[in-house]
């Protein structure tokens, strides 16, 4: 049952409040670029760092809007978090803090961006997701083996959306991107879990201005910061859906691999099509496995319903 | 003669010291068949639903003569839920609210236990619900005591309070499903 708070809180104020960021994001470089305007020779170069800032305002977006979801729907977190949503929360927003750095970068440990995301934040949250079924369910073999596919996945994920996001593959990815997100929302409102659908549906809400905008040619794409964030945010709650609730594994499988079928558009041969012709190629790539994750628990759910009605 | 005089003061100093020593309280384990954990919440702000859980453990001890050695050790299997539909209960065991996969068991373990008439007690305690601990103290009644069918001793006790969801960080759904539950737990307990 979704009602109007839920419209509101969950969806309209998240999308807000990505408009906002992404417009803000898109008026720093004019800002900096107002003619007239005397700088200091201290100043660092603005129309680089300026332009970074306004082309990558999709991670921020992101992480802003679960979290504006998370505190309107469920209240502050308490921390330590005990459960996925607190404990993804405080991990965003620790991303977006790197990420913030990474923006405002000035040396080259920040080449190593992805892997320190990976390393310090994507495998701990990880772990600390899946350890109350290690302590209470799980054998030594199990856990090992959850941990091991699990650190392989999220990280092959994470260079992957990185490299294929550094290829800057136009509009048709922040579309993609989105759809995803929005997709993995509503398999995982079907798959048990109206919390986890609603958190991701308020990501997806914040992310779409960017990828409208960026369609309609007045901003860029999402860049590469935003991979460890959305792998973060997607494979967290696909994850915690799961293990937690009743999303199968096959969906949670054809979500997470789902971004990937943009590479699609990359191959050589399909290079060389017109950029429309790729993008479309590429959110088809996308759109069908995440469809086929849709339906299969749509039909899932209409069964169990018409046997167990409530 | 002189052993046998000193065999019977022994024995009658044994049984002296028995009758003398404070009596220890009775360990009972709680019987599953017999006991019953329901609970009552508000749906949609115009009915209560019911349901129960099916599997309650645990042990009381009871002292007759000195209720503060009474002492009750709970522990209910989440995944025991039961409020007739399946695909309900299973709503209930995820994330939107018990999480049980996470959170296996609720347990209440009493501190303190003090007699208000003489079967009725006020029991302080701790209850774990969804990983959170909260004090509780409830009123406790003891129905009876009596032999049971084995031809052990056994004993009902029965309660019932209220208690918030959201003083458990089960704050999720509060617009369909009320924040307030009553919890009526009746448990019967034998010696093993």
């Amino acid at each position: 049952m979704l009602t109007h708070r839920d419209l509101l809180l969950g969806l309209g104020l998240p999308g807000l409040v990505g408009t906002v960021m992404f417009l803000l994001a898109r008026g720093v470089p004019m800002l900096f670029a107002r003619p007239g305007r005397r700088r200091s020779p201290a100043e660092p170069s603005p129309p680089g760092m300026a332009a970074r800032i306004g082309r990558d305002a999709s991670p921020f977006a992101l992480v802003l809007g679960y979290l504006t979801a998370e505190n309107l729907l469920m209240g502050r977190p308490a921390f330590p978090p005990i459960e996925a949503p607190p404990l993804l929360y405080f991990a965003l927003l620790a991303l977006a803090l790197l990420s913030a750095a990474y923006e405002c970068r000035a040396s080259g440990v920040w080449h190593y961006y992805v892997p320190i995301s990976i390393a310090v934040i994507l495998l701990p949250t990880i772990w600390l997701l899946v350890r109350p079924l290690a302590e209470h369910r799980w054998t030594g073999v199990q856990t090992t083996e959850w941990i091991v596919g699990l650190t392989v996945a999220a990280a092959a994920m994470t260079v992957a959306l990185d490299r294929l996001l550094g290829r800057q593959p136009g509009p048709a990815a922040s579309i993609g991107l989105v759809l995803v997100v929005a997709l993995t929302a509503s398999v995982l409102l079907l798959s048990g879990t109206k919390i986890y659908a609603q958190l991701a549906a308020a990501a997806a809400a914040a992310l779409a201005p960017g990828a409208l905008l960026a369609t309609a040619g007045r901003s860029a794409p999402f860049s590469r910061t935003i991979a460890p964030s959305f792998v973060l945010l997607v494979g967290g709650l696909l994850l915690a859906g799961h293990l937690y609730a009743s999303l199968t594994p096959e969906n949670a499988l054809l979500l997470l691999i789902a971004p990937l079928g943009l590479w699609l558009a990359e191959l050589p041969a399909v290079r060389r099509w017109p950029r429309w012709q790729r993008g479309l190629l590429g959110l088809a790539a996308v759109a069908l496995p995440a469809a086929v994750a849709a339906g299969l628990a749509a039909r899932q759910f209409l069964e169990d319903m018409a046997a167990d009605y409530y | 003669m002189h052993v046998r005089l000193a065999t019977r003061w022994f024995l009658a100093l044994a049984l002296a010291a028995g009758w003398a020593a404070p009596a220890r309280a009775e360990k009972f384990t709680v019987d599953p068949g017999h006991s019953t954990v329901l609970f009552r919440i508000m749906h949609m702000g115009v009915s209560y639903s019911w349901g129960r859980f099916d599997k309650v453990t645990g042990s009381v001890d009871l002292d007759e003569t000195d209720p503060a050695k009474n002492a009750f050790d709970i522990t209910i299997d989440t995944d025991s839920i039961n409020t007739g539909i399946g695909k309900r209960d299973q709503h209930l065991l995820g994330p939107d609210f018990f999480n049980a996969a996470q959170f296996p068991k609720i347990t209440f373990k009493s501190d303190s236990v003090r007699a208000k008439t003489n079967n009725t007690y006020e029991v302080t305690g701790k209850l774990t619900l969804h990983g959170v601990t909260r004090p509780l103290t409830v009123t406790l009644l003891k129905v009876g005591t009596g032999k049971g069918p084995m031809g052990g001793q056994i004993v009902g006790v029965d309660t019932g309070f209220p208690i918030k969801r959201t003083d458990f960080e089960m704050k999720n759904l509060l617009e369909g499903v009320g924040d307030d539950v009553l919890l009526i737990v009746s448990l019967e307990a034998g010696h093993k």
